[in-house]
């Protein structure tokens, strides 16, 4: 197995996160079927409501993730984490009684003002969060081994990324601060979390996952490293290489020759992936789509 | 789009070009990574060259493409957009009376310059300014970008320096929120709503209870002295939000009207098909029309690309040389392969546009050159036809 896949199934909490379009979405649902060799495991989905479309349980299957956790495979559960049920659990917890969350929850102008004043409805996300990394069994163990979240593309992953330490600064004292400090405790703790960044072997999406990694990592969030998705075939040799790229300058424009100069973006753009505290792995371009592709990556990556 | 497109000549305008002649704001929409910005771009250029005054808003920090067009990215943003150089202008073919300025949101200074605008008096800008939640809600900017893009789109519409404004929307489900920001700020920011939040002196009997529930639970939830934290913020700032909630209620009228009109753009992914055609549908029912397709990253076009096996290489050449040829063989299987698939798809994707048009762009790799960008928006402009033009140019093949 990659290095880069091994280091993060020994976490408990995933990130996985990337420019739109790159296949964060496959990466995430890949290590959702590593990790579920090793124990059980929570794929989470961020959303504003619990109707919208669920790609990483699609990514996964025939069955959709709610907003309670639902099994998608064995071994497998999904949810869609949304800020009004953050909220209503947090309300549950901290308020002294069960029909004052629900009567807050309720009111349409608590409710309302929740989910659409800034920064609110991420913080309801990070309550949800925190609340199904901790569950628990009866027997106290945790119940999921890992929670693989499959987060926003880059710039909202890097707002959510500040929100713990937004929460210690506005908020004084109070439960809510409490939770500012665990998630924060949590989200920066490298032996219990580990984020990486999804790219492909583009100029564009390279530059963007560098300025994620660096971004993630002013936060304090452990970054283990980037997964290179839908990487070209490559079948030529140093030689023929060279060979094919004279041909083309001699002949003129030829059909595959567009495939060529893919492959050799792709080759550029990896080589700036290589960097010192770092670590790449790459998953092949395949036929498949859904979840066959997802299931083909781990078959091939399981190993 | 008209009757009269049998009658069009060589040379004569396609059915974009007369958008890009006739609307004034072109709303581009679609899935993350699709090269949205890059088209908006494209279409700036495009505009610029019908002899328009257009400005390209981006709502993602696009450093690179502001490197391509000769802009420094650094500050790119601020308050106001920022004109491409005479010269960049020249080598796109731009004519003396078209215009080109890119502006990078930049939620920040929008917000600090509508303090500045709103306030009555130095006294009452420093007040906002120091207020604690203001100054982490200027820093973190979640969930400002949507509503400090419905500003910049106010501001466009309202500046009549420029003629065609062409806004890069946030990634699919943020656009939505963006679509959606009037409303929510209509409802939040709403002195109604702030009411609650503030300490009262005269309430009805249920706004009364309300008030209580809020400050019960807010108090116990976030902390005590947060709901007066919050009360002075709403209450210092409300005047700043009453002035987005009217802005952004004529940026809704506005997208709605004949003046508008929102383009899709996506890649041949299914995943950024399918967000397209979440957006078309969330368009519909906002009542913004939707006036064309863009298949970015196709591999359709195969036309003037030669065979390599029909190459003829030297006699005693290398032994890499055939093996590398007939490797590129291979490749140019898989490209005729893909390009069948891509055709179909933007026939499907033609068929569910009546009236408008699906254009596809070939997979160059970066055009984030001034060059590529020149070339892309050639491509859009002579390409992208309405079915009664394609029509017609089937019926003359000299064409």
């Amino acid at each position: 197995m990659a290095p880069v896949l091994d280091d993060l199934l020994r976490r408990r909490l995933i990130l996985v996160s990337g420019k739109g379009g790159v296949g964060k979405t496959t990466a995430a649902a890949l290590l959702t079927r590593l990790a579920s060799r090793l124990g059980r495991v929570l794929c989470v989905e961020l959303t504003a409501d619990a109707d919208a479309f669920s790609p990483l349980s699609h990514a996964l299957g025939d069955r959709l993730s709610g907003e309670q956790p639902t099994e998608l495979a064995p071994g497998i559960d999904g949810v869609l984490i949304t800020p009004q049920k953050g909220f209503l659990r947090f309300f549950e917890q901290v308020l002294p009684a069960r029909w004052m969350a629900r009567a807050a929850l309720k009111s349409k102008v608590i409710r309302r003002f929740l989910v659409s004043a800034p920064a609110f409805a991420e913080t309801g996300a990070l309550l949800r969060l925190l609340d199904l990394v901790g569950r628990t069994d009866k027997d106290g163990a945790p119940r999921y081994r890992t929670v693989v979240v499959d987060l926003p593309a880059t710039g909202h992953a890097l707002a959510l990324a500040q929100l713990p330490r937004m929460l210690l600064r506005v908020v004084s004292s109070g439960p809510l601060r409490q939770v500012g400090s665990e998630g924060l405790a949590l989200l920066t703790d490298p032996r219990r979390c580990g984020a990486v960044v999804v790219s492909i072997g583009e100029e564009l999406p390279v530059s963007e996952a560098l300025e994620l990694v660096a971004g993630l990592r002013r936060s304090e969030i452990p970054v283990i490293g980037v997964l290179v998705n839908r990487v070209p075939r490559d079948p030529f040799d140093e030689a023929e290489r060279a060979e094919v790229e004279r041909l083309l300058a001699e002949h003129g424009p030829a059909l595959g020759g567009e495939l060529v100069a893919r492959i050799a973006r792709a080759r550029v753009a990896e080589a700036r992936l290589q960097q010192p505290d770092l670590e790449v792995a790459r998953l092949a371009e395949r036929g498949e789509r859904g979840a066959a592709l997802s299931a083909a990556l781990a078959e091939e990556h399981g190993r | 789009m008209r009757g009269d497109a049998d009658q069009r000549r060589p040379g004569s305008p396609t059915y974009l070009e007369g958008l890009l002649r006739e609307k004034l704001l072109l709303l581009c929409c679609g899935a993350g990574g699709v090269g949205k910005t890059t088209a908006a771009a494209a279409l700036g250029i495009a505009g610029a060259r019908v002899g328009r005054r257009v400005v390209v808003l981006t709502i993602d920090p696009a450093r690179r493409l502001c490197e391509a067009v000769g802009l420094p990215a650094e500050g790119a943003g601020g308050a106001a957009p920022r004109p491409l150089a005479a010269d960049a202008l020249a080598q796109l073919g731009v004519p003396d009376a078209g215009r080109l300025g890119i502006w990078m949101l930049d939620p920040t200074a929008i917000l600090d310059s509508l303090v500045v605008a709103c306030a009555p008096d130095q006294a009452s800008v420093d007040a906002v300014m120091e207020n604690r939640l203001y100054r982490v809600l200027r820093e973190v900017t979640l969930g400002v970008q949507e509503f400090a893009a419905a500003e910049a789109v106010y501001r466009l519409i309202e500046d009549d320096t420029h003629d065609l404004v062409i806004v890069d929307t946030p990634p699919a489900r943020n656009a939505l929120d963006f679509l959606d920001a009037p409303d929510k700020l209509s409802w939040l920011f709403n002195r109604h709503l702030i009411g609650f939040f503030l300490p009262s002196s005269s309430r009805g009997f249920l706004r009364g209870k309300v008030h209580k529930l809020i400050n019960n639970v807010f108090s116990r939830a976030f902390g005590e002295g947060f709901l007066d934290d919050l009360g002075a913020f709403l209450a210092t700032v409300s005047v700043v939000f009453e002035t987005i909630r009217e802005h952004a209620e004529r940026v809704k009228a506005y997208l709605t009207s004949e003046a508008a009109t929102a383009l899709l753009i996506t890649s041949p992914e299914a995943a950024a098909l399918a967000e397209a055609e979440l957006l078309r549908e969330r368009a519909a029912a906002m009542k913004l029309s939707c006036s064309g397709y863009v298949l970015n990253r196709s591999w359709a076009y195969t036309r003037g690309l030669r065979d390599p096996s029909t190459i003829t290489l030297c006699p005693g050449g290398p032994a890499a040389a055939r093996t590398g040829q007939a490797k590129l063989v291979e490749l140019a299987v898989d490209h005729q392969r893909w390009a069948q698939r891509d055709r179909a798809l933007l026939a499907k994707i033609r068929a569910t546009m009546p009236g408008g048009f699906a254009i596809a762009t070939p997979s160059y790799g970066a055009v984030e050159t001034l060059a590529g960008l020149g070339a892309l928006a050639t491509h859009l402009v002579q390409r992208a036809e309405s079915e009664g033009e394609q029509l017609a140019r089937a019926r003359k093949p000299s064409e």
